[in-house]
């Protein structure tokens, strides 16, 4: 039997990678920022860590999701994103080791914080033959803009979180994956986050690199794409 | 002489260390900061070689130090214990590989 219903056709599902325990809370901070942001438009969200990653150990890759839909969101019982939108790595070097591009959404955008450029980063997106999927890579330097809190094994089980939400390298992040790919504004974004200079710094900062086809550096003009509402 | 019912084993039970490695758990993507070291400065101590929680230093007579990247976490210890500073910390995404 096949359904002819589509569930949660319309949800944005952002997927962030980062590192266990240092990084966990930046991670947490994109998701959570870009769920409240989306909420506060006005829109269903969820945001959650990732049960299935046992976090607790220094420098292992995790993940963070956040989920923004304009309908009621359906999917409650799956603790990980089916298919990603929107794909960020908190940590520049996770861009080679980790398949972050499995399962990625036709047209995901891929948001890293680095220092360097998105085509110095090229060579290597992994796996490769999910490339075609790529509709941007944008990079933001975002460890210069907030030191913040890194270095804090707050809540990685989900206890409390003491340190305020978007106070550190998260907040850049956030604003760079809201730029380059369209899934909330600046204005609520700035409202949710507690380091604003940051998402704005973000928000302006961020380089993003299109791609057609698979292939960077296509003839559209510099624009960040927009995602839009499927 | 009747042939004997257990196996025969070395006096003592001493035997080589087993040298496998644990394909299930590859840790080597976890390591943001590369291990590198300066041959010059080496003075083939192995203290490296010693603390490395994950065994991920390799020390052969011949060549000297080398790093298992397929194992090694980037935690840093080598470089800290390292008696002369041999051992740098490269961003990973400064190589090639």
């Amino acid at each position: 039997m096949t359904l002819s219903v589509e569930i949660d056709s319309k949800m944005v599902e952002i997927t962030v990678w980062t590192r266990g325990v240092q990084l966990a809370k930046e991670a947490r901070d994109v998701a959570t920022l870009l769920a409240v942001a989306g909420s506060s438009e006005g829109k269903y969200t969820q945001s959650f860590d990732n049960y299935v990653d046992l976090p607790d150990r220094i420098g292992v890759a995790c993940k963070s999701y956040a989920r923004i839909s304009p309908e009621p969101i359906q999917t409650v019982y799956e603790y990980e994103n089916g298919h990603h939108d929107v794909i960020v790595l908190v940590e520049e070097t996770m861009i080679k080791g980790h398949p972050y591009l499995q399962d990625a959404k036709q047209d995901c955008v891929v948001v890293v914080n680095s220092a360097r450029d998105p085509e110095a980063l090229l060579k290597w997106f992994e796996p490769k033959e999910s490339l075609p999927l790529v509709k941007a890579l944008a990079c933001i330097d975002a460890n210069s803009f907030g030191a913040g809190v890194m270095l804090t094994f707050d809540g990685t089980e989900g206890a409390s979180d003491d340190t305020k939400i978007g106070a550190g390298v998260g907040a850049a992040v956030a604003g760079a994956a809201a730029k380059a790919s369209g899934c909330v504004t600046l204005e609520s974004l700035l409202a949710a986050a507690d380091n604003k200079k940051a998402v704005q710094q973000g928000w302006d900062q961020v380089k993003v690199l299109p791609f057609c086809d698979g292939k960077p550096f296509c003839e559209t003009p510099s624009d960040p794409q927009e995602l839009g509402w499927r | 002489m009747p042939k004997k019912s257990y196996p025969e084993v070395p006096f003592a039970a001493i035997v080589p260390c087993p040298t496998v490695e644990n394909d299930k758990m590859v840790t080597g993507n976890w390591r943001s900061l590369r291990p590198v070291v300066d041959m010059e400065a080496c003075t083939s101590c192995k203290t490296c070689w010693l603390m490395c929680p994950d065994a991920s230093v390799n020390f052969d007579e011949a060549e000297g130090i080398s790093f298992n990247l397929k194992y090694c976490k980037g935690c840093g210890i080598c470089s800290s214990v390292c008696p002369v500073e041999a051992i740098r910390r490269v961003p990973e995404l400064d190589f090639t590989d």
